[in-house]
């Protein structure tokens, strides 16, 4: 049956808790489903205040063994213990009746356990009718209001897919066979079609059928539900005023009562296998339920061949494309239904997410992926080429402005435009070379500077450490090195080859312009294309120092934990050789160094110690200087040489 | 922990005579225990099935109480004897074991042979069997209680031939219950037990242990080795088929999927399967490998499916049918399963291709030839290790199906086709399966049923269409997707079929769109353009752009408006369709200077909408980021076009 709600497109979830009835508050059962507010209930709420004395809870015992579930489900709508009929109607089936008359297929679900309330919601008691009755009433009014307009058909029928075979409960004939057909849709072949004089008529076609169903709704010893009952309207409008083309419109409404979640719902058992509904997890027979679930069914790539096809072939017309689709979920909020309630709230959950998993299903666009890249690069290729046009064009259309310009100066400068446009071309694509040849480069210098630091910190490690061996890291950083360094050697090959370039196009430049000057156009180019790069240099620059420096950091923290760990243990260590008297002269002088050493920090605080404290400071920055060399070169990077006048001649260099 | 087996040499002969031996001197009170048991087994297995509607536990309540009656009996059987033993279970029984490490219940306690240990095991079953049936008739809690107290008596003795069914078993109902409470690591832990204590009975010791059901019968009617081991199979078969549950209640899809797997091949090698629904089974769990491209473990799923499927006899003559109901349903049966099979068979042959097809193609969707060398040789090397691979693999088959199964994988390679050639044969394969389950999917009745296998014919089409080098064959690969799709998508009611038929318009335009580039490929090659590939050309885009329009027809509401706010599902669908429409538009060739002037104007209006839509909607601009911006520029670029055809226009008239 699940396989139902993933042909379906836009489905509207509404819950529907029922009141406690007296059976329930007699048995002292508790209250499972908290309602929050319109759209949001809880079902298994953690339990805010201790249980009275101990009631008799025998019955429930394995609900309270377990931690509260505390599940928050949300939904387009929560009707909570006092909503009312009209509340529900208003809600789901009046919205889609709109649906309906503009010629939509428009499908309700009702949906939970036997007993949780589907049947009042459904059906409803006389002076109290259910959605069934007022949508049907509805519908009347709403034609009769139109009737001077339109001419209206409406045909109903019901029929119960019980065991995956179709009966009609209007007419005692044989199951009846379903088939698509490529014009008329959905065709049960055989179903009886009723024209209702009233909503009451239909109303007592629908008691009638009721009768005839397999297991009656309302029968609450039934142990299990499985029958499913169809109820179909069919509404043709037409046009009054007699045209040519006469606007008809045929739609369909199908009010289903699904059958029962309390039992497994996705098998079809037969017989003896029947009993096994309530275990049916137990039994190899299905197997098939597991393996359905492997392959997800909203791939178009697998095809799963569900088992109950029966309903979703019923439906097939009326759940994808245009409907409108609504589910009514009723729960019963006692403890006495807890896992039907859970079940059908899972349920629903899970008939609410197929909305956002929808838009595989209609146009694949995604298997054209290949062929759609070529239509967007060609479409691509169109505009730099209509660019190019309209370049030439606009600039034909500036030549004649400039003042005092005769014909055979015009064509010169236009061939000069052609020129230039080529030179600035071919600037460009320098330029993002060089960009390019640059980004590498500086990534490279990066790698390079991290790897540097990090050999140092192995270094570190290692002289700290000493009883571990960390060769093998260092080795393999060491490798790394090398290879950074042959690459970057390339890059910088690569450059050099890119100014080369740059040199030519720039000698070019001087003899497009007079006096040896290029003209003003490409000086500016140039001018823009190497601050671009150098802005582009420096944002690299200052990422990657940041990077370098989240290195540091870390190292430094290492550092930091280190020493908060070493001093106190030292002291620790210190005091007891010191208390046993086996403090030697050197350890008292090591002692004394390492309290200079920590107070250089508090120097500050006591000003008559500061000098002291400096001449410490200094001391330590000497040492720390003399075993690693300063920070500063590490986190800089190479910065580009940006001559403002001529790109050195490739030779020079 | 000692971990030495001590299950005796003997085997179960030797127990079960010391069975009777101990209860010789109550040889009166034994039997009428042993009748007991049979009468409740009975009450349970075969009674309970024709119990009322109403009162659906009836018998299961009655042999629950001859279940008890048992267990007092054996309580008292060796009072004087056992005292000691029974002091200690009366000490701990809220004690509860919980399964930890695989070594329990190897070498602890009392050996599972002794007298002490066999009245264990008995009192042990006789709560295993209470368990069941207090899970069978819905009282959870209470089930688990016996199966715990079996756990408790069992905790004290070694294994052994004896009790190893009983220990296994009972972690099969402990498993499956709390995996029904949603607790699955809690039954995963249970039933990883139940396998690993599997394992190293079959390691360590391997005869066909004794079934729980011979503790309570005579000697006489000890079960046959043959039967023994059916039985300890089966339960062992249920433990990997709670596993494969578990594991996808875990979302371990591919623990899930091998333990499907196991549990299919069990089924068959056992022989405890029906035809059919393994088959339909085997080619499920083949959509699932598929998607994850195992395609060897795929295609022998599918074979396997075949031939298994094949062992449900033969499709019965319509004539047959007409005679009598069951043969009629045993018919659609047969065809219907036979039918989902080889539609599981397309899928493999279509993914195979497409999966290919992207190793294979470049950035524009054209066969790469690097790619295809560098295929071809990786694929000589894993040739090599999946034929290792397939020696450790999981097969199916008895002795009679194994070489049917392997005869016809062979028909249909499993690894990516790297040429024309080899995807031609893939190609054909699917056909033949594609021609197959249109014999009882057909348009007439299986409306999107025979659809969708179209579409997926079509689309095998289309991935062989890649391979092709020459492009007027490929051009005729095309043709024929047209061919096939065009009759049925104007016949097709889509009112009905709203989803379908827009999935079909979509695809012949794109079909055509592809058929015009092709053309023009051609053509540009031939280097001429004579006005024959003109009309042509000109044909197929006019074509493509009729399908996208009927597809934006499709959208509009009944009165024929284009909807202010197009919907999630139809929105990106729709806006591409609008830039193709425009695109196409201006690829038309004409040489009137009108008409050209036409289709730009045309195609401007539909970039237009596109921008426009996304001014007045920005949510939609993510949906189609490519698309917005190139026609932002079109829009920005067309005008001067037109503007530019225009003026000669003027000047030249």
């Amino acid at each position: 049956m699940l396989a139902i709600m993933d042909v379906c497109s836009h489905v509207k979830v509404v819950v529907r808790v029922r009141p406690t009835n007296d059976n329930e508050k007699c048995e002292n059962f508790r209250n499972v489903v908290q309602v929050v507010d319109n759209h949001m209930l809880i079902f298994d709420p953690k339990e805010q205040q201790m249980t009275s004395f101990g009631g008799p809870r025998v019955r429930n015992r394995d609900v309270n063994k377990r931690a509260n579930k505390d599940l928050k489900f949300v939904f387009d709508n929560v009707f909570g213990e006092d909503s009312s009929q009209v509340d529900i109607f208003e809600n789901t089936t009046k919205r889609i009746l709109d649906g309906v008359l503009n010629g939509f297929n428009c499908t309700v679900f009702a949906y939970g356990a036997t007993g949780a309330g589907k049947t009042h919601t459904m059906l409803g008691s006389s002076n109290d009718p259910g959605v069934m009755y007022r949508t049907m009433t509805e519908l009347f009014s709403r034609m009769d209001q139109v009737k001077e307009e339109k001419i209206f058909d409406v045909a109903f029928s019901y029929l119960e897919v019980y065991n995956e075979q179709i009966r009609d409960l209007l007419a005692n004939v044989g199951p009846l066979a379903v088939r698509e057909d490529p014009s008329k849709g959905v065709v049960i072949q055989g179903l009886t079609l009723h024209q209702p004089k009233s909503a009451e008529h239909i109303l007592e076609a629908l008691d009638y059928g009721n009768r005839n169903r397999t297991q009656h709704p309302t029968d609450m010893n039934a142990t299990s539900s499985r029958s499913h009952a169809v109820f179909q309207i069919y509404l043709k409008q037409q046009d009054r005023t007699a045209s040519l083309n006469p606007n008809v419109r045929v739609a369909k409404m199908s009010l289903i009562d699904l059958a029962g979640s309390e039992r497994a719902s996705a098998t079809n058992a037969k017989g003896a296998r029947q009993r096994e509904g309530a275990n049916i997890n137990r039994s190899l027979l299905a197997l098939g339920n597991v393996i359905n679930a492997l392959a997800d069914p909203k791939s178009k790539k697998a095809h799963i061949p569900y088992r109950d096809s029966k309903l979703t072939r019923l439906l097939k017309d009326s759940l994808g494309g245009n409907c409108r689709t609504v589910m009514i979920a009723n729960i019963s909020p006692s403890s006495k239904s807890y896992d039907d309630t859970h079940n059908t709230l899972k349920y629903a959950n899970r008939a609410k997410e197929i909305k956002s998993s929808l838009k595989r299903n209609v146009v694949s666009l995604d298997s054209h992926i290949g062929q759609y890249a070529v239509i967007c690069e060609r479409q691509r290729e169109e505009i730099v080429q209509l660019k190019k046009k309209l370049k030439e064009y606009e600039e034909r259309k500036m030549d004649p402005l400039v003042p005092g310009g005769s014909n055979t100066i015009n064509t010169i400068s236009s061939q000069n435009q052609t020129e230039i446009h080529k030179v600035s071309e071919s600037l460009q694509s320098i330029f993002s070379s060089r960009t390019q040849i640059r980004r590498e480069h500086l990534v490279l210098e990066r790698q390079l500077k991290e790897n540097e630091l990090r050999q140092r910190h192995s270094e570190e490690c290692n002289q700290q450490a000493q009883l571990f061996s960390h060769e093998r890291k260092l080795a393999s950083l060491f490798t790394q090195q090398q290879h950074i360094r042959k690459r970057l050697e390339e890059a910088e090959l690569r450059f050099l080859e890119n100014n080369g370039w740059l040199h030519r196009v720039e000698n070019d430049m001087k003899l497009l312009g007079q006096d040896s000057q290029p003209p003003v156009v490409l000086q500016k180019d140039l001018r823009c294309h190497r601050l671009q790069l150098q802005v582009e240099d420096l944002k690299q620059h200052i990422e990657q120092m940041t990077h370098l420096i989240g290195i540091q950091d870390q190292e430094n923290k290492q550092t930091k934990k280190m020493v908060d760990m070493l001093l106190p243990a030292y002291s620790r260590q210190y005091w007891t050789l010191r208390g046993s008297g086996l403090v030697t002269a050197a350890d008292e002088a090591e002692n004394q160094d390492l309290e200079h050493l920590v107070l250089r920090e508090r120097g500050v605080v006591w000003a008559d110690q500061e000098k002291a404290g400096e001449q410490k400071d200094e001391e330590t920055q000497a040492e720390g200087s003399r075993l690693r060399p300063e920070l500063v070169p590490i986190l800089s990077f190479s910065h580009l040489i940006c001559p403002h006048q001529n790109s050195p001649c490739s030779s020079k260099s | 922990m000692d971990t030495t087996l001590s299950i005796p040499t003997t085997g179960p002969r030797l127990s079960h005579t010391e069975i009777t031996n101990m209860a010789s001197t109550y040889s009166h009170e034994w039997r009428a225990v042993c009748d007991k048991f049979n009468n409740a087994q009975d009450l349970s297995e075969v009674e309970s099935r024709k119990d009322p509607e109403n009162d659906p536990f009836r018998s299961k309540y009655k042999a629950r109480e001859l279940l008890r009656e048992i267990y007092c009996s054996l309580k008292n059987f060796d009072v004087g004897e056992n005292e000691s033993v029974n002091d200690e279970a009366d000490q701990r029984p809220t004690e509860q074991p919980v399964d930890g490490g695989m070594e329990e219940g190897f070498g602890r306690g009392h050996c599972g042979d002794s007298p002490a240990g066999s009245r264990a095991a008995k009192l042990g079953a006789v709560e295993y069997y209470l368990g069941v049936n207090h899970v069978e008739t819905e009282e959870l809690s209470a089930g688990e209680e016996h199966l715990m107290n079996c756990m408790t008596l069992l905790e004290k003795c070694s294994i052994s031939p004896e009790n190893v069914s009983l220990f296994i078993q009972v972690r099969n109902q402990l498993g499956i219950l709390w995996a029904g409470r949603d607790e699955i690591e809690k039954a995963q832990g249970f039933l990883e037990t139940a396998e690993a204590m599997y394992i190293r009975y079959m390691k360590e010791d391997g005869q066909p242990p004794m079934d729980l059901t011979e503790f309570f019968v005579a000697e006489e009617e000890a079960l046959p080795q043959q039967e023994r081991t059916k039985r300890f199979e089966m339960a062992y078969t249920h433990t990997l088929y709670y596993l494969a549950q578990v594991y996808k209640n875990l979302e371990q899809y591919e623990k899930a999927g091998g333990y499907c797997h196991s549990t299919l091949q069990r089924q068959l090698e056992f022989n405890q399967f029906i035809p059919l629904e393994w088959a339909i089974n085997a080619a499920t769990l083949s959509q699932y490998y598929i998607t994850k491209t195992l395609y060897m473990e795929g295609r022998h799923c599918l074979s396997a499916a075949s031939v298994i499927a094949g062992l449900a006899g033969e499709v019965p003559s319509e004539a047959a049918a007409q005679e009598s109901e069951a043969e009629a349903e045993k018919r659609d049966q047969l065809r219907q399963k036979r039918a989902e099979i080889a539609r599981c068979w397309i899928k493999y042959c279509l993914n195979l291709l497409q999966d290919a097809k992207k190793l294979l193609e470049d950035n524009i969707g054209e066969l790469d030839m690097d790619r295809q060398a560098e295929l071809r040789a990786t694929r000589l090397k894993e040739e090599e290790e999946k034929e290792r691979g397939r020696k450790s693999a999981v097969l199916f088959g008895s002795s009679d199906t194994f070489d049917s199964i392997c005869g016809l994988e062979e028909k249909v390679s499993c690894v990516f086709p790297v040429d024309f050639e080899e995807a031609r044969a893939i190609f054909l394969v699917g056909q033949t399966y594609v021609n197959q389950a249109k014999e009882y999917f057909e348009m007439d009745g299986h409306v999107t049923d025979h659809i969708e296998i179209l579409q997926d014919h079509s689309a095998l089409f289309k991935a062989l269409a890649f391979f092709e080098e020459d492009l007027e064959r490929r051009c005729k690969m095309h043709k024929r997707r047209v061919d096939m799709m065009e009759p049925i998508c104007k016949d097709l009611n889509s009112q009905y079929y709203l989803l379908v038929c827009r999935q079909l318009q979509f695809e012949l335009a794109e079909t055509y769109y592809e058929m015009m580039d092709l053309k023009l490929a051609v053509a540009n090659k031939q280097d001429d353009l004579d006005a024959h590939t003109v009309k042509k050309f000109n044909h197929l885009c006019s074509s493509s752009t009729k399908f996208y329009q009927m597809f934006l027809d499709s959208v509009r509401s009944p009165e024929g408006k284009w909807p202010e706010k197009l919907e999630d599902e139809v929105l990106r669908p729709a806006l591409v369709a609008k830039f193709r429409v425009a695109r196409l538009h201006s690829r038309l060739i004409s040489s009137s200077k009108t008409v050209q002037l036409e289709n730009l104007n045309r195609a401007l209006e539909c970039y237009n909408f596109v921008v426009q839509y996304c001014k007045d909607n920005p949510e939609a601009k993510s949906a189609i980021e490519t698309e917005l911006e190139l026609s932002e520029e079109m829009v920005s670029l067309l005008p001067l076009k037109i503007n530019r055809i225009q003026a000669n226009l003027a000047s030249s008239n």
